[in-house]
């Protein structure tokens, strides 16, 4: 008897909790269902709506009939892709199986300031380049080193880096070219930042939505660019930049700011301030976004751009590259 | 027994031949045994011996042979008496199942997805002691791979897992062959969920540990052949700790910049909620006991406001046997067994 007491005791138990939660629904996978969920995604986890005074309910409102009108999947990935372009954000994409859609006016809209067939003439680069972890690198005339990193998915080793800065050690300064560097992982630009500071230095912060509301924001965690632990470059350095330099190249302009022996020349970054996270809609269209805004290190935000120290344009039609000619002026003169 | 009529000794004997087995201190013993053996035969089945027979044994070398039987035989039942010694057996089972899947993690896209698992487990339970014998406890360990795709087939979610429980249970026998096992286990974690193609969220972590109730019911079912046993547990957590990143934070943010605050969660029925659910039927044969059964396992809980599910039903097979393990200084194994 007590027994069965004791079992029919422990079945309440577990029955009195079963179902007390509640799944979320499925999403629809036809032209409203995907409307409606782009719509909640971008307006509860994108960080910059209120930074851009961005009206997001407007904009659905606007597309919305375009969107549920759609008859064929490409009209509905151009209706959001023009969607999402309202965002003016190089980090915001919508992938599909036939297309990706990418805002460009942020380097479009402005001149390019880089000429890869000028870079490798033999005035800089010319042939006789060396060529490791993605750099380009070489000692010019004037006795300047000179690299050029086109991305931050190629990566930086700290073997090459000895061997670069043992190869330009009577070199009076180097140059690192970042123009049309469109980003890649943040790890490598730390680490290439880390070889030019020689005392851990508050670079910037970080922080990232905690609610659904568009200015629901953590505490600010600060970017702590530390000097590395056995190389350090102690001469005078140059970041050349274009407004394609975005994104992680964007964080790398960012530390470098900070560096008492590194100086900014060229045109101004081309932003990408926020990290990108990804989700995706009912039909398996992935959307990527920006996710967590990064600030300088007066926490403001780096979003739109970093102005360079020196402000220089390249020349239509000259065969010298203004940018690094000023670069080294800086480097041999300063 | 039979004994050759034209007689010498009864044909057994030739068991006391030390070398029929490999290990000498094991074949001593076993001489001591069968000698032993022998001399009982002879008392107690003399009536059936002839006169002529009797003399025959008890010749004079017989008589100290018998002597020294007799003395062997205080040996004998002395070491026999470390063979009384109780020995808790492990009972320890293999088993491989195959399930359909439903995956969600709200941090890493908004889709159920489903597919296909696998899930290796090692479940080893024995007796708490000797003088305990009506509470018993479980170690086990369990792998679980799963790969899912999105309803639309354009991502894969890929999650791996690693599960140990131990736990206690308390044996209620509430008729001759069915018995209910009432307890708890611990239940630590560790596992990941990777979604390929997104960006600075591919991968979601899995961490955390639960205290968890569980059941189970043992019902022995006799056939013509064998016992069967049918085994119906539950579990479900109720108390632990869960890690879980906010829904717009990244792991750079977490793991580069060591901004760890709030990622670590109470739990509790608030905010998660599942069970683990088998039904087993173990089948023994002639050298093994075989197992089959179903399970379903559902675990869900919400945590910042992102939801995470797990759901998983399959097949189980598997395999039980009772063992003993024998390791370290204190626990070696006795000389009659023969060590690798």
């Amino acid at each position: 008897m007590e027994n069965q007491r004791i079992i029919c005791c422990i079945v309440c138990f577990l029955l009195t909790f079963t179902g007390c939660f509640k799944d979320p629904e499925k999403l629809v996978d036809d032209p409203s269902g995907n409307f409606d969920a782009l719509k909640e995604i971008i307006d509860t986890r994108y960080c910059y709506l209120d930074y851009k005074n961005i009206d997001w309910d407007e904009i659905c409102d606007t597309y919305r009939f375009d969107a549920q009108s759609a008859t064929t999947v490409y009209e509905l990935f151009d209706v959001f892709a023009s969607m999402l372009n309202e965002l003016q954000d190089g980090h915001v994409n919508l992938y599909s199986p036939f297309n990706t859609s990418q805002y460009d006016k942020w380097y479009t809209d402005y001149p390019a300031n880089f000429s890869s067939s000028i870079l490798f003439s033999d005035t800089y680069l010319g042939k006789d380049y060396l060529y490791a972890s993605g750099m380009y690198y070489k000692i010019l005339p004037s006795n300047v080193g000179y690299i050029y990193y086109s991305s931050f998915s190629n990566a930086v080793s700290n073997t090459t880096m000895s061997y670069i800065f043992d190869y330009f050690k009577n070199c009076s300064g180097i140059i690192i070219d970042v123009r049309n560097n469109g980003g890649g992982s943040l790890s490598y630009s730390e680490l290439l930042a880390s070889y030019f500071f020689k005392k851990e230095m508050t670079t910037g912060y970080m922080t990232h939505k905690v609610g659904s509301g568009h200015s629901d924001f953590s505490e600010l965690a600060p970017i702590i660019t530390k000097p590395h632990v056995s190389l350090y470059w102690d001469k005078k350095v140059v970041v050349l930049t274009n407004r394609m330099s975005y994104s992680a190249t964007n964080d790398f302009v960012n530390r470098m700011k900070s560096c008492d022996m590194a100086t900014i020349i060229g045109d101004k970054t081309g932003g990408g301030g926020g990290m990108p996270l990804s989700s995706e809609l009912p039909n398996g269209w992935s959307v990527r976004f920006s996710a967590c805004p990064m600030f300088d290190v007066d926490k403001q935000h780096t979003e739109w751009g970093i102005d360079p120290d020196l402000k220089v344009d390249m020349v239509d039609g000259s065969n010298f590259d203004h940018i690094i000619e000023t670069a080294i002026r800086w480097l041999t003169t300063g | 027994m039979q004994v050759r009529t034209g007689g010498l000794e009864p044909p057994h004997l030739s068991v006391l031949d030390p070398k029929s087995s490999a290990a000498t201190n094991y074949a001593t013993s076993a001489w001591i045994f069968e000698s032993a053996k022998v001399l009982f035969f002879v008392t107690r089945k003399s009536g059936y011996l002839s006169y002529h027979h009797f003399f025959y044994i008890c010749d004079m070398k017989k008589i100290y042979l018998i002597i020294a039987l007799l003395i062997s035989c205080y040996a004998g039942f002395a070491q026999d008496s470390l063979r009384s010694k109780s020995y808790l057996l492990n009972n320890k089972t293999h088993s491989f199942t195959l399930y359909g899947c439903e995956l969600f993690d709200g941090y890493l896209s908004p889709l159920y997805y489903s597919g296909l698992g696998v899930q290796f487990k090692q479940d080893v339970r024995r007796v708490w002691s000797e003088k305990l014998s009506n509470l018993s406890m479980q170690n086990s360990y369990t792998v679980n791979l799963m790969l899912t795709l999105n309803p639309a087939y354009t991502a894969n979610m890929f999650y791996l897992n690693f599960e140990y429980d131990w736990g206690m249970y308390y044996h209620l026998v509430a008729k001759k062959n069915l018995t209910f096992l009432l307890g708890g286990t611990v239940t630590p974690e560790i596992g990941g969920r990777l979604l390929p193609r997104n960006t600075n969220n591919i991968g979601n972590l899995d961490f955390g540990a639960s205290i968890n109730v569980a059941t189970q019911m043992r019902w022995k079912i006799p056939t013509k052949k064998r016992v069967l046993e049918l085994n119906v547990s539950f579990s479900m957590p109720v108390i632990g700790f869960a890690f879980a990143p906010q829904l717009g934070a990244s792991y750079y943010e977490i793991f580069y910049l060591k901004n760890q605050n709030d990622i670590f969660h109470f739990t509790f029925f608030h905010n998660k909620y599942g069970f683990k659910r088998s039904y087993t039927l173990d089948i023994p044969f002639k050298n093994s006991v075989f197992r089959v059964g179903i399970q379903r396992n559902l675990l869900k809980y919400s945590l910042h406001g992102v939801f995470y599910k797990r759901k998983y039903g399959g097949i189980i097979l598997g395999w039980q046997k009772n063992l003993f393990s024998f390791a370290g200084r204190k626990n070696k194994a006795p000389d009659r067994f023969i060590q690798y």
